[in-house]
């Protein structure tokens, strides 16, 4: 009966202490999403900005908050990029803004909490380390995420889009699910860029050919009478209609073996150059078609713009 | 370091929760029981016994007969009173309050995990304790273990259980008893709250 009477004397409770209190005060900025086939947690980011995890928004009309006080509110949707998994809501609503950092140094081993809300059950926290770090990578969908951040925690329903918090109390990205039941987390570095692309252009816009292509390896008597310095390429599956790539001249069945004179053997090599700052942007593509060399040159679209 | 410190606590706290914890074996079903008062009572889940006599193992290995004294599987709890003899003093835990627990703050689950006895867990609170548990998001299954008409808020913590470690102690990070092991639902550990155990009790010893 003694719990709260007792001045802090050990370290574990100082530790478990400090846990709450940084779940407490992170708690203020962290709302829960409803209207969701999946309940999912945000985070207030900006002033008037709630930030979430894009998959996990199925309807993007009739969406409302559940805040701290628990009280409801409607929010609309801004944006969203599913390359990079960021959803971006605008809410009337003043709250805290989440103390974020997105420069902090983070290895594994390092302590991560997950701070998120449900609708009926307030905050939801689950604690575990980072158990690996690494450098950026790309989502199978081309978005660049600066930071690969793998937690080793327990990933309950409602914790997508939850807050990913580091001991020292700052909120480093949202935490998402990633393949094989692994749950990643967008870095806030990311969350940045794209809420900062988002409010200036009012859209997120990538890239666009208007290709679908497949990874086809070459047959040696092909590399030896091209003496190409490559084994694979991309073949054109599908060309979409008035799509850059169409007008350029590309045709069903053209191998693609590199652009801007750097070979290219996966599709993620590709999208490396379909950047949303590269928009407009030609590219100088080599191909193979008929069995012998082609260059075409294509001038990058705005996905955002397409049909 | 402050890692060896919290390792030191950890062990301690581990070395007091063993002695106050006990493995529950029947023909049938076991788990883990928490000696709640010095002159024998242990309190465990009610679908942790079965019948009304059952085999103690005490933390240091010795094992003792049973009689269950009282059975609720409305509310998970049974009560066994152990032959022990007369003049015996056996350690019981300290109880806290889970009215206080915070989100976020830690907890270690004491128990018999698969009969691996005296097994620590570690882990932190995941909500709050005074809101319900939402029964109506389990589905068949985990209704039927929990028991639909579970009358009482539960404690819900993110902490890693196995079965064996129904009955056994949920404590918070000074080493007090805050809860009783009842059940896992998607992963999630759930724990009577230690106040609804005494209430029980006072209302058996009456």
């Amino acid at each position: 009966m003694s719990s709260a009477s007792n001045s802090i004397s050990n370290s574990l409770v100082a530790f478990s202490h400090s846990l709450a209190d940084i779940v407490e005060n992170v708690g203020n900025s962290v709302v829960a999403l409803d209207g969701q086939r999946f309940p999912c947690s945000g985070i207030y980011w900006r002033e008037g900005l709630i930030v979430t995890s894009e998959e996990n928004i199925k309807r993007s009309e009739g969406v409302s908050i559940i805040l701290p006080n628990g009280e409801t509110s409607p929010v609309t949707l801004l944006g969203r990029d599913r390359s990079t998994d960021v959803a971006v809501f605008k809410t009337e609503v003043s709250l805290p803004i989440a103390p974020i950092d997105s420069n902090c140094e983070l290895k594994a081993g390092h302590l991560a909490i997950a701070v998120g809300r449900d609708r009926d059950r307030g905050l939801c926290v689950a604690q575990g380390v980072i158990s690996t770090i690494g450098g950026s990578w790309r989502s199978s969908l081309g978005g660049k995420i600066d930071r690969f951040i793998r937690l080793d925690l327990n990933f309950y329903p409602g914790s997508g889009g939850s807050a990913l918090v580091n001991a020292g109390g700052k909120v480093v990205g949202f935490n998402t699910t990633g393949p094989r039941r692994s749950v990643l987390t967008i870095p806030a570095t990311t969350v940045e860029r794209v809420v900062n692309q988002l409010l200036s252009t009012g859209n997120i816009s990538r890239g666009y050919l208007g290709l679908a292509m497949q990874p086809v390896y070459l047959p040696d008597s092909l590399v030896d009478k091209l003496s190409l310095n490559t084994q694979q390429g991309l073949m054109v599956v599908n060309l979409e209609t008035q799509s850059p790539a169409e007008q350029a001249g590309v045709l069903l069945g053209d191998i693609l073996i590199s652009i801007e004179n750097t070979p290219i053997e996966k599709l993620r090599d590709v999208q490396a150059y379909l950047e949303p700052q590269n928009v407009g942007k030609t590219l100088k593509i080599q191909l193979i078609r008929a069995g012998s060399l082609q260059d075409v040159s294509v001038t990058i679209g705005d996905s955002g713009q397409r049909k | 370091m402050i890692i060896t410190q919290v390792e030191t606590e950890l062990a301690a706290i581990s070395q007091q929760l063993r002695s106050a914890t006990v493995e529950i074996s029947n023909q049938y079903s076991g788990g883990s029981g928490i000696i709640w008062s010095s002159n024998g009572l242990v309190v465990t889940n009610s679908h942790v016994v079965r019948g009304s006599k059952s085999r103690i193992k005490l933390g240091n290995g010795r094992v003792v007969e049973g009689s269950v004294i009282a059975r609720d599987p409305q509310q998970d709890l049974a009560v066994i009173q152990m032959h022990i003899e007369k003049g015996e003093n056996l350690s019981t835990p300290t109880i806290g309050n889970a009215q206080l627990l915070r989100p976020g703050e830690i907890v270690l689950a004491m128990g018999s995990p698969y009969g691996f006895s005296g097994a620590l867990t570690m882990g932190i609170i995941h909500v709050s304790v005074e809101r319900e548990f939402e029964k109506t998001k389990l589905n068949w299954t985990q209704k039927k273990a929990l028991n639909l008409s579970y009358p009482n808020a539960l404690i819900v913590a993110d902490i890693r259980l196995a079965p064996g470690n129904s009955g056994g102690i949920l404590a918070n990070a000074r080493g007090e008893v805050i809860g009783i092991n009842v059940a896992i639902v998607s992963g999630l550990a759930l724990a009577i709250p230690s106040q609804q155990v005494e209430n029980f009790i006072e209302t058996i010893t009456r």
